[in-house]
């Protein structure tokens, strides 16, 4: 049986042998993370005094909009003291922001759906309609044209509460988005600050990932309020383009505190990168890419690519050097080409020869132009003399020249496109 | 050897970027706080002068204090909890608190847009084109605008448009005020026996600490993703902001104390305040006004309504943003067309006077103040949302003083109005 729980607070609550020991203030949950969470007690208000009282929920016999009846005539008096991970659902979740994850947005919670199946009840779903605030008030709906719409507890993410009382909030659900639409949602609605604590706890990559999305300022406000050793390791798990653009809203000064926690091959890409000057190709390349060497037959090539680490953002070009030592770029494989090739084909004998490359000097709307004209997602990069692969640049990171600056992070805040300058993303 | 290489590195794309920082930061301050100066404002300040002269000055002075105050704090709210102002009222107080505090917030700013098509169809009857044409034409642009997304490039036209109403300062310059006698009416309060005082002083309140303004300077400190981190900037700017609009309104109420005051002229329409500006401008006067008050107004035209919406919307967890499409956002749409619209239907009613109904909506928001001060305040004092930020001890003394002065102001206002409503119906009998 389902029951909102607006219609369950404040009702009498009876033991045993019928006499009133209550109302139902509020309910807790422990298991949050759980699909559809069972109620782990009810939260009593006797008489006068405010004390709230703990019934646990295997001592209730009957919960309905009918009647609320215990199976005991034995409670606990003592007053309710919270315990860590216990969330008590019209304190920390009403009024609260939930995001709908289906729909990719923040919305709040207006009223709670319960599943009353004997013995347990279940926290089913969130109701996040007008008709659900109207209920709350005990307003009736004007003619029932409005409906319900709640979103299943499976499909909703608590952001947890902006109070001083701690409980783990699992993102599981939340972590199912893209990083651009977590970084919009975690830091449009609920604001920095608690967006940062969601932030926080949110896995490694996943931090790293929306941390690139988010606009130079923000990123800077949320780096400053990290521990060094924590901005290590988000920039240890970001390509090292990403990485150069964050040193640049993070300023000189901070990027020397942070150089020497990295890695010192990382921090060699980094600085490389960082040294074109700007409106240069170099300027806008990462040395996030596959590269084999020619000597390889399409086999050891595979396995070479299914054994690397990380398999980088952008992949559509293998990119072949001439052997393993040296650097020096022989040809190309785009990715339908190479997974049409035999088993034993050596790369040499698949591969485009004389690829289209750029030179980190050139402008980069020349190499934005060179692209286009040859329908290429991503120019190799090369040094002038020795046609040694330096990295490569795409085709989408080349246009953000043409972006003004405030648009090539991709957060979107809410208000501005209501009014200021930063609107018209199309 | 990183440090070496670091310090060769030019990092030539903050070094561009940093004079632009300071721009956006010197932003919200200034909009919001010339959005202030809007058609309510001027017509509030251009009446007050010519009906009371400079001995109305010192409520000027006294709003000033109480208004810087009062944008920092909401500033503050925004920069410490990274939260709008409505988001706050949903998460801290209680259900029907937060239907109430909105439906006020709702009304009150209807008024204020109703007040800005006033300023629409005041300016441009100034030029010879009735309301009947002006407003609905302004009121399907703006929100025409609006949808488009092309509001932002526009709203500059509309704050240079709005300077124009600088001249005044130039103008009650040009006057020739007797100076002493404007410092001493700064600082010396003067109540008058006149009936209408209360009502230029709640619609004075109203219009200088408007509640809208608090609401829309703590979303753009949010939205801009100011942290207490970086809120000095934020507080120069709300600082300079204040000030400056405040001086703007005192340089009207000069102008118009000085030239409309002592030839006994009450402002009845648009044309009257306008005249206050001829020491300047001479016979472009009219002009100088019409443009001025058309942008002021069509700027506020655009801002109420949208930080209206988006207010409300985020208080009920509704989707909003112009971003959004109409399937994806219907509830915020349609609040801001209704907003739009059921605005521009009042001021077309007719029989109004134009600058009657602009200096009567003034006083919607000084009913409204002291309520949104209330919840401001137990906000700001919240140490669970603002931490180490909550307001200091000397702070909440002036700011409840004032909120205390100012509900005095709205009850003396509605004692005479009730007073002077039963005398009428006396006599009349």
């Amino acid at each position: 049986m389902e029951v909102y729980l607006s219609e369950l607070l404040g009702r009498k609550i009876f033991n045993k042998s019928k006499e009133n020991i209550g109302t139902l203030e509020d309910l807790v949950v422990r298991e949050l993370d759980k699909r559809h969470p069972p109620i782990s007690g009810l939260l009593i208000k006797r008489g006068r005094k405010k004390d709230l009282v703990y019934i646990p929920a295997h001592d209730v016999d009957e919960v309905s909009t009918k009647q609320m009846r215990l199976t005991t005539d034995i409670v606990d008096l003592t007053p309710f003291q919270r315990r860590e991970n216990e969330i008590q659902l019209v304190n920390d979740m009403y009024d609260k922001q939930i995001v709908d994850i289906d729909d990719r947005r923040l919305t709040r919670v207006n009223d709670l759906l319960l599943e009353v199946e004997k013995p347990v009840i279940r926290l089913r779903g969130v109701d996040v309609s007008v008709l659900g605030l109207l209920h709350r008030l005990h307003i009736p709906s004007i003619f029932g044209i409005l409906k319900h719409n709640i979103v299943d507890w499976e499909d909703a993410q608590f952001l947890g509460g902006q109070g001083q009382v701690k409980f783990n909030v699992q993102y599981k659900n939340l972590e199912s988005l893209h990083a651009v639409d977590i970084a919009r949602i975690i830091f449009e609605g609920p604001g920095y600050k608690q967006g940062s604590k969601v932030l926080a706890a949110l896995k490694d990559p996943i931090a790293a990932d929306i941390i690139e999305e988010l606009s130079p300022k923000l990123q800077k406000n949320l780096i400053e309020s990290m521990r060094l050793e924590d901005v290590a390791d988000v920039i240890k798990h970001m390509p090292p383009d990403k990485a150069a653009d964050l040193f640049i809203s993070l300023g000189p000064a901070y990027a020397q505190k942070v150089f020497p926690l990295l890695n010192k091959e990382d921090g060699q890409k980094i600085l490389a990168l960082l040294s074109y000057p700007e409106h240069t190709t170099g300027a806008y390349m990462t040395t996030d890419y596959l590269a084999v060497s020619a000597d390889l037959n399409f086999e050891e090539a595979t396995k070479l690519i299914q054994d690397s680490e990380e398999v980088p953002d952008f992949a559509y070009y293998i990119y072949v050097l001439e052997n393993k030592l040296s650097n020096k770029l022989v040809g190309v494989l785009a990715a339908h080409e190479f997974l049409l090739a035999q088993r034993r084909s050596r790369i040499e004998s698949i591969m485009k020869k004389r690829p289209f490359v750029a030179y980190p000097q050139d402008h980069i709307k020349k190499t934005i132009r060179r692209m286009y004209r040859y329908n290429i997602s991503a120019l190799p990069v090369v040094s002038k003399s020795e046609n040694k692969l330096l990295g490569i640049v795409t085709f989408r990171d080349a246009i953000s020249v043409y972006l003004p600056r405030r648009l090539k992070a991709r957060i979107r805040q809410v208000f501005t496109n209501g009014f200021s300058s930063e609107q018209n993303y199309g | 050897m990183v440090e070496t290489t670091l310090a060769k590195i030019k990092f030539p794309r903050i070094r561009r970027f940093f004079p632009f920082t300071i721009l956006a930061i010197l932003g919200p301050g200034l909009i919001a706080t010339a959005a202030g100066n809007d058609a309510g404002g001027v017509a509030t300040y251009a009446s007050a002068g010519a009906h009371f002269g400079l001995s109305i000055l010192w409520i000027m002075t006294f709003l000033t204090v109480g208004f810087v105050l009062i944008q920092e704090m909401a500033a503050r709210l925004g920069a410490a909890t990274g939260k709008g102002f409505s988001d706050l009222v949903r998460e801290n107080f209680s259900l029907r608190t937060t239907i109430f505090m909105m439906s006020l917030l709702f009304l009150g700013n209807i008024g204020l847009v109703v007040s800005e098509f006033a300023g629409v169809a005041a300016s441009l009857e100034l030029l010879g084109i009735t309301k009947y044409i002006s407003v609905p034409v302004g009121a399907l642009i703006i929100w025409f605008l609006i949808v488009k997304g092309n509001y932002p490039k526009v709203e500059k036209i509309f704050l240079l448009m709005s300077g124009f109403l600088l001249s005044y300062i130039f103008a009650a310059v040009l006057a020739k005020p007797d100076w002493n006698s404007v410092a001493v009416n700064l600082i010396k309060p003067t109540i008058s026996p006149d009936p209408e005082f209360f009502l230029f002083t709640v619609a004075l309140i109203g219009t200088t600490i408007a509640p809208f303004m608090q609401v829309f300077a703590q979303s753009a400190v949010v939205e801009k993703g100011i942290t207490m981190s970086d809120f000095k900037y934020t507080r120069l700017d709300t600082l300079i902001g204040t000030l400056f609009a405040n001086l703007v309104a005192i340089f009207i109420i000069i102008a118009t104390a000085s030239t409309l005051f002592p030839a006994g002229i009450r402002i009845e329409t648009a044309a009257d305040a306008a005249t206050a500006l001829v020491p300047f401008a001479g016979e472009f006067a009219r002009i100088l006004f019409a443009l001025g008050l058309l942008g002021a107004s069509l700027l506020a035209a655009g801002v109420v309504p949208l930080t209206t919406s988006f207010a409300l919307a985020n208080a009920f967890g509704w989707e909003a943003g112009i971003n959004r499409s109409f399937e994806e956002a219907p509830i915020f749409y349609a609040m801001f067309t209704f907003i739009i619209v059921l605005s521009a239907t009042i001021v077309l009613s007719p029989a109004l006077s134009l600058i009657k109904l602009l200096v009567g909506l003034q006083v919607v928001n000084g009913l409204l103040l002291p309520v949104q001060l209330y919840f401001m305040l137990k906000l700001a004092n919240n140490k669970n949302l603002m931490g180490k930020h909550v307001n200091p001890v000397w702070f909440n003394i002036i700011v409840i003083a004032t909120m205390i002065v100012v509900s005095i102001a709205v009850l003396l206002f509605l004692g005479t109005s009730i007073l002077t409503y039963t005398q009428s119906l006396l006599t009349t009998n």
